[in-house]
């Protein structure tokens, strides 16, 4: 079963009859449930496989009871990771839809947003659509097209080509009015192809020596091509490149949202994978895609990669490896020792030179010293001393604050931590190797940030290094480069899952991140900075947020997008919609208003009463908003008015006579709402706190 | 820190100026261009301990290709970090010369206070600053980079009649992203950006600067 790839694997069928493996959980191995142990049944500290979660039986020989714990404990993650991943991509999708869904082709071939924003200027840089492609992302997959049209279409009358006939056959098709009319990127692929043809067709006419002699019916046979073929092929190509080309008005967007979203909803939670290279842990999965999308200021797993400027040299890359690892003082002594002398006292610092040499760091006992001077112990230089080249002694400072003694602990503690060589940001740098290439190529992987320091080290190609975190790029190599790293590493954890997803969807959610010049995420904050429209940003989240913000700054909203014509019950402006009929009137007056109910005088309520009770509430505010009731009261110079309000309310209002009578109304009607006021009300927040309010700038809640 | 790799980093970093100051249009020879570690150290000396040279040796005056009168200093100031009064002086040397533009190399920072007056003295004096471990590297040169054009005012208005655009309808960059503070680019200037693409093409996009 598992050779013909109908069930099972390799490690399905290893487990059976060899070990079930080691448990792991988080990434580690089975952590200490108990005191300093995993388990009872082991000895503390225990750090031997079995007490660990190996297990060293198979499912054949059966497990012990201690390994059947730990096999269901690594069994449970599985099971668990499975049951978030559908809340989180699910979740993940509905904000890729909602940022991406008003993006659309328009007739000019740009991708613009429903307020004609530019998101790109060609989409997907070549104008075609992702639906149509056949090759890897290309309109056509040509050794394909070409065998099938030397099958369907033999043309046996034909003589076939030889290099020079064919090369220019090619080239006569190529100058015709049809075929100028084709993309520059797609004409010198197909050239590129069909003069690979022509090479192999000389390869063959020279190994059999078949210039300037009648050909056999045999060899007639051999790379065969004619010229009706080849007409037909380039014909068929091109015919295939324009049938790819995207159509306008198509809802890229959408289609971009939901070719991300969709895959993610199939990758393994799996946190941790090896990235096979220096057994260096990076974030994949759904993680990271989360990670990406939510453009996360600090990602797990930040690595920058440099290439060297001599990059063949193991002892080089060494060299260059301590210049930007921390390295500690502690790590590079044979000891530290408390000197205590009838007059005098210290710390004294026995280096291991042995080890510098062996790790090729660049420091020596006066580096050190320099490094303990500008550490933010704070040790003045006079009180540090070098010996010898090994021996560095470092007396306590006299203070006020404590006795020699203690300064002399503090020290001990202290020392061994102060970094002496190296970027503080980076916690580990690793050689890699990478012997595809001969002779073998040097090159470092960093685990940690301050990729601009990385990039300025002496002995690093500082034009090709890279890092996987998004805004670190950002910062220190502008909006473009970040928009790169976006796409590449979205593409790198999906296909490290064995997805493929076309580059042209990366590209657009890559270009719309970036887009405000700056990278957004895709979350609530991002898209409040992207998009504009109150009712689009309501539908997604913190709906009453959006509307009362809306509502007391009285902002408009053109209904433009997918989200506000849906609610509003409009035609969008994507597809078939993004035509508008236009009709010129002539006629430029605007209709009158129509009288409203509230503009005849005889339908309000004396003014006289109303006077009277609003002046007795002691407070000034002008507008009280109530979430659920959408009433409005106005209060201020010696009027009131209420907006789609309720009588009773009205009388209930106007018969309190203070600001506690007014609240405690509110507490009554036992609903959550929301007042605002404006700031030079003079409620103040004292006045408020027996309710439990409190009184911000203008905003009461 | 060893001379050896004190006179690298001022050597790097005197070249990126360079290679600024080109690529804002202003004229330098291929000769500094191109200037090697060696050459720097004939010239300048490879002692930065002993002040062989000083940071302040390394100054700049630049001339524009198509205007000579607009000229632009490059100061590199001794201290690590510089406060107010390092700046006023360059003013006044500034205000001597009838310059009006000019660049700091910073080693290490700014006091905030000294970063408020380079805005405050913006209209009439522009100043701008950069820290010596963004100009190790230049990069513009680095490989995620795709090449940045200025465009001038007419291909802009072009550009957005062509596209029937409004201005505020472009893609942004930021005035404090890496590359539009390495063009000196102001507000309402366009950049042509030219991406290699994945095939043989390449992929043209704009972006504003605001």
């Amino acid at each position: 079963m598992s050779k013909s790839g109908s069930k099972g694997s390799y490690i399905n069928i290893s487990q059976m009859i060899a070990c079930v493996g080691q448990q792991a959980l988080n990434g580690k191995r089975v952590p200490n449930g108990f005191e300093d142990r995993s388990l009872p049944h082991f000895k503390r500290h225990s750090k031997i496989p079995a007490a660990k979660g190996f297990v060293s039986n198979s499912f054949y020989s059966g497990l012990t009871p201690t390994e059947f714990f730990f096999h269901t404990m690594g069994g449970r993650e599985g099971l668990v990771d499975t049951a978030v991943k559908t809340a989180e991509t699910g979740y993940m999708q509905r904000r890729l839809v909602k940022s991406l869904e008003d993006l659309c082709c328009q007739y000019d071939s740009t991708v613009r947003n429903s307020t004609g924003e530019i998101i790109q200027f060609v989409y997907g840089g070549d104008g075609l659509d992702p639906t149509y492609m056949e090759a890897k992302d290309r309109p056509v997959d040509f050794q394909r097209a070409l065998d099938h049209i030397k099958a369907a279409s033999p043309y046996a009358d034909e003589d076939p080509l030889d290099h020079i006939e064919s090369q220019q056959a090619f080239n006569t098709i190529m100058e015709t009015e049809a075929f100028k009319s084709l993309g520059v990127d797609f004409k010198h692929e197909l050239r590129i192809f069909v003069e690979d043809q022509v090479k192999r067709i000389r390869k063959i006419r020279e190994r059999y020596k078949m210039e300037g002699r009648p050909l056999l019916t045999v060899e007639k046979q051999l790379e065969r091509i004619t010229v009706g073929q080849l007409v037909e092929f380039c014909e068929f190509s091109k015919e295939k490149y324009h049938r790819a080309k995207i159509e306008p008005g198509t809802a890229v967007g959408a289609l971009c949202a939901q070719s991300i979203g969709e895959p993610g909803t199939q990758m393994t939670l799996k946190t941790f994978h090896f990235a096979g290279v220096a057994s260096m842990n990076i974030t994949q999965g759904v993680p990271r895609i989360k990670e990406i999308i939510n453009a996360s200021k600090a990602i797990s797993t930040p690595v920058i990669s440099t290439q060297l400027l001599i990059d063949n040299d193991p002892e080089y890359a060494r060299r260059v490896k301590g210049r930007i690892e921390k390295t500690m003082l502690g790590e590079v002594t044979e000891y530290f020792e408390e000197v205590y002398l009838p007059d005098d006292c210290f710390m004294l610092i026995k280096l291991d030179m042995n080890r510098i040499r062996l790790l090729k760091l660049e420091v020596d006992a006066n580096s050190i010293q320099w490094s303990l001077c500008t550490c933010k112990l704070k040790i003045k230089p006079a009180f540090i001393k070098v010996i010898s080249e090994t021996i560095v002694i470092v007396k306590p400072a006299p203070s006020a604050k404590s006795s020699m003694y203690h300064v002399m602990q503090f020290l001990k503690e202290q020392l061994p931590r102060v970094v002496i060589k190296g970027l503080p940001t980076v916690s580990r740098a690793v050689i890699n190797i990478d012997d595809t290439r001969k002779p073998p190529r040097y090159y470092l992987l960093v685990e940690g940030d301050n990729m601009r320091e990385v990039m300025a080290t002496y002995g690093v190609r500082g034009t090709s290094t890279t890092s996987n975190n998004i805004l670190e790029v950002f910062s220190t190599l502008g909006i473009e480069a970040a928009k790169a790293t976006i796409a590449k590493e979205i593409q790198y954890t999906m296909e490290s899952h064995g997805m493929s997803v076309d580059r042209r969807h990366v590209a657009l959610l890559s270009d719309l991140m970036s887009c405000r010049g700056e990278i957004l995420g895709i979350t609530r904050n991002g898209l409040a900075k992207m998009k504009e429209s109150v009712l689009m940003l309501a539908s997604f989240e913190r709906t009453s947020d959006h509307l009362f913000d809306a509502s007391y700054y009285g902002q408009e909203d053109e209904i433009t997008g997918v989200s506000e014509c849906i609610i509003m019950g409009i035609p969008m402006s994507i597809g078939t919609g993004a035509f508008k009929l236009l009709h010129k009137t002539g006629n430029t007056i605007p209709p009158k208003p129509r009288q409203l109910i509230f503009d005849v005088p005889k339908y309000h309520v004396p003014m006289d009463y109303l006077k009277v009770d609003v002046l007795e509430l002691t407070f000034k505010t002008k507008f009280i908003f109530l979430q659920m009731d959408l009433i409005m009261i106005i209060l201020g110079s010696g009027n009131a008015s209420i907006g789609n309000g309720n009588l009773p309310f009205l009388e209930l209002c106007l018969n309190i006579t203070g600001i506690s009578e007014l609240m405690n109304f509110f507490i009554s009607t036992s609903r959550r709402y929301r007042i605002y006021a404006e700031s030079k009300s003079s409620i103040n927040s004292s006045a408020l706190k027996p309710w439990g309010c409190f009184c911000g700038s203008n905003e009461i809640e | 820190m060893d001379d050896e790799s004190e006179t690298y980093r001022m050597w790097r970093v005197r070249k990126t100026i360079m290679q600024l100051c080109h690529d804002r249009g202003y004229l330098v020879t291929q000769d500094e261009l191109d200037q090697t570690l060696e050459q720097f150290k004939i010239q300048f000396g490879d002692k930065p301990s002993e002040r062989r040279p000083a940071r302040s040796d390394l100054i700049v005056l630049v001339a524009h290709n198509d205007d000579p009168t607009d000229q632009m200093f490059v100061f590199f100031p001794d201290e690590p970090k510089i406060g107010i009064k390092t700046i006023k002086t360059y003013c006044q040397r500034m205000q001597e010369e009838n310059i009006t533009r000019a660049i700091i190399v910073v080693q290490q920072g700014m006091t905030p206070s000294a970063k408020q007056s380079l805005v405050d003295m913006a209209p009439k004096y522009i100043l701008e600053y950069f820290t010596e471990s963004e100009l190790l590297i230049n990069i513009t040169e680095h490989e995620l980079v795709p090449e940045h054009i200025v465009l001038t005012p007419e291909e802009k208005q072009e550009l957005l009649g062509r596209y029937k655009l409004k201005e505020n309808q472009l893609m942004r960059i930021q005035m404090g992203d890496p590359v539009a503070r390495y063009f000196g680019l102001k507000r309402g200037q366009v950049v042509k950006i030219v991406r290699p693409s994945e095939t043989a093409g390449r992929y043209i996009s704009y972006r504003l600067v605001c």
